[in-house]
């Protein structure tokens, strides 16, 4: 049953389905079956760890009650977390697996600085709010609530985001050879049938879980 | 057959949205009234702009990917500014926005992909040029997006009642954001007579 409820959420809370976060990279990394599990593996890392440090930053500087207009710096912070995340990712990376690490290079650069990992941080820490409340953001895993309260819990948050966008990336994967056939009408062939069947898993999503 | 770029090309022929897919998000999401439609037309040029044209002030010695986190630092502080004159001009657009789309701007794809790509490839005048017209571009596809949603979902045009005989609320939901956004791709498709890509 947890399984079942935590695939339900990651359905439910889907940054691509529900928000359409992260459309372009999602187009990207189902462009080439082979680099998808990679990207798909930076992409939930930088979620969690991107969520983990922002956690961590807001609550040793007490910013989790900060009121608008003075949020409105916030989202200054969580980018200045991601791009220092980001250039210790590709230093240590650098520094330790020069090798290997040229080609997969790209992928750092594509899932680091994009809308899906930055959508993650604003989803969970609600940054500019002009009505805060306490607990910043809710996520059912089979009826009990996680709240994004701590640096653990965001890093489960992130987590899930990122899994979920792995999850779609598969669904589009699966089906990105009919989009592209030639049978498909020439106005619709590709990036507008990716956008049409985004529409109706989007729809199915909104229709079952709101 | 070669088309040779022009500064222009970023308004239809080459737009951002319909032919390149880029800054999706916001026009799903966001654009299902033509009222914010204009608000975040009027964010995303303001952000964009001003951040590609002091980005290209920064020295190139520096690496790529400290650039980029620069490029997103400055659209982070033009975040700030570009939300309170939104407030300012349109304060029940800007609550129906400001929440996650309006700051993610500051990362779309013009400031953290397409800078390097091609505006920094171009001169300082003729990238302004390129520039005013790729954003003119998203705020044409984005108020379209807008118009159309906004007539289906709720009959009605920049909060004018207009008598349509049937509204559909799908039309205001993600999902027909991304219906409409396909739907609208594929006729600048017909328009433009660009072709599908072929099976990977």
């Amino acid at each position: 049953m947890i399984l079942i409820g935590a695939w339900i959420s990651l359905l439910a809370e889907n940054l691509v389905l529900s928000g359409a976060l992260g459309t372009s990279t999602l187009m990207a990394a189902t462009r080439n079956r082979s680099s998808l599990p990679a990207l798909a593996l930076v992409m939930t890392l930088f979620s969690g760890l991107a969520a983990l440090c922002t956690a961590c930053v807001t609550t040793l500087l007490h910013l989790q009650e900060t009121a608008y207009p003075y949020s409105l710096v916030l989202p200054l912070l969580y980018t200045a977390v991601v791009g220092v995340l980001y250039l210790t990712v590709l230093a240590l990376l650098q520094l330790l697996l020069k090798q290997w690490f040229a080609p997969y290079k790209k992928y750092i650069h594509l899932a680091a600085f994009n809308c899906a990992v930055m959508g993650t941080l604003y989803k969970a820490f609600d940054p500019v709010s002009l009505h805060r409340t306490g607990a910043v953001q809710m996520l059912r895993y089979d009826g009990s609530y996680l709240h994004v309260t701590g640096p653990w819990s965001a890093m489960l948050f992130g987590l899930h985001m990122g899994l979920g966008f792995v999850l779609t990336a598969l669904l589009l994967t699966a089906v990105r050879a009919r989009l592209y056939n030639r049978e498909v009408p020439a106005a619709f062939r590709g990036f507008p049938a990716v956008l049409a069947f985004l529409g109706v898993l989007s729809m199915a999503v909104y229709a079952i879980f709101q | 057959m070669t088309h040779e770029r022009r500064s222009t090309d970023g308004l239809f022929v080459r737009n951002a949205v319909l032919s390149e897919g880029m800054v999706i998000a916001p026009i799903v999401v966001c654009c299902d009234t033509l009222r914010k439609a204009l608000l975040l037309s009027l964010a995303f040029s303001c952000m964009t702009v001003l951040t590609v044209l002091i980005g290209s002030f920064y020295p190139r010695r520096f690496p790529y990917a400290v650039r980029v986190v620069l490029y997103a630092l400055t659209s982070a502080v033009l975040y700030i500014p570009t939300a309170l004159l939104c407030e300012y001009v349109s304060p029940d657009s800007y609550a129906a926005v400001h929440g996650l789309y309006l700051p993610l701007l500051s990362v779309n794809s013009f400031i953290v992909l397409h800078s390097e790509l091609s505006f920094y490839r171009m001169k300082r005048g003729p990238m302004l040029l390129s520039l005013v017209f790729h954003t003119a571009g998203f705020a044409f596809a984005a108020c379209a997006a807008g118009f159309v949603r906004e007539l289906l979902a709720y009959g009605s045009v920049a909060g004018h009642i207009v008598d349509m005989p049937l509204v559909m609320r799908m039309f205001g939901t993600p999902a027909g954001g991304f219906v409409t956004l396909s739907a609208m791709c594929a006729l600048y498709r017909v328009l433009t007579r660009e072709r599908g890509g072929d099976a990977p």
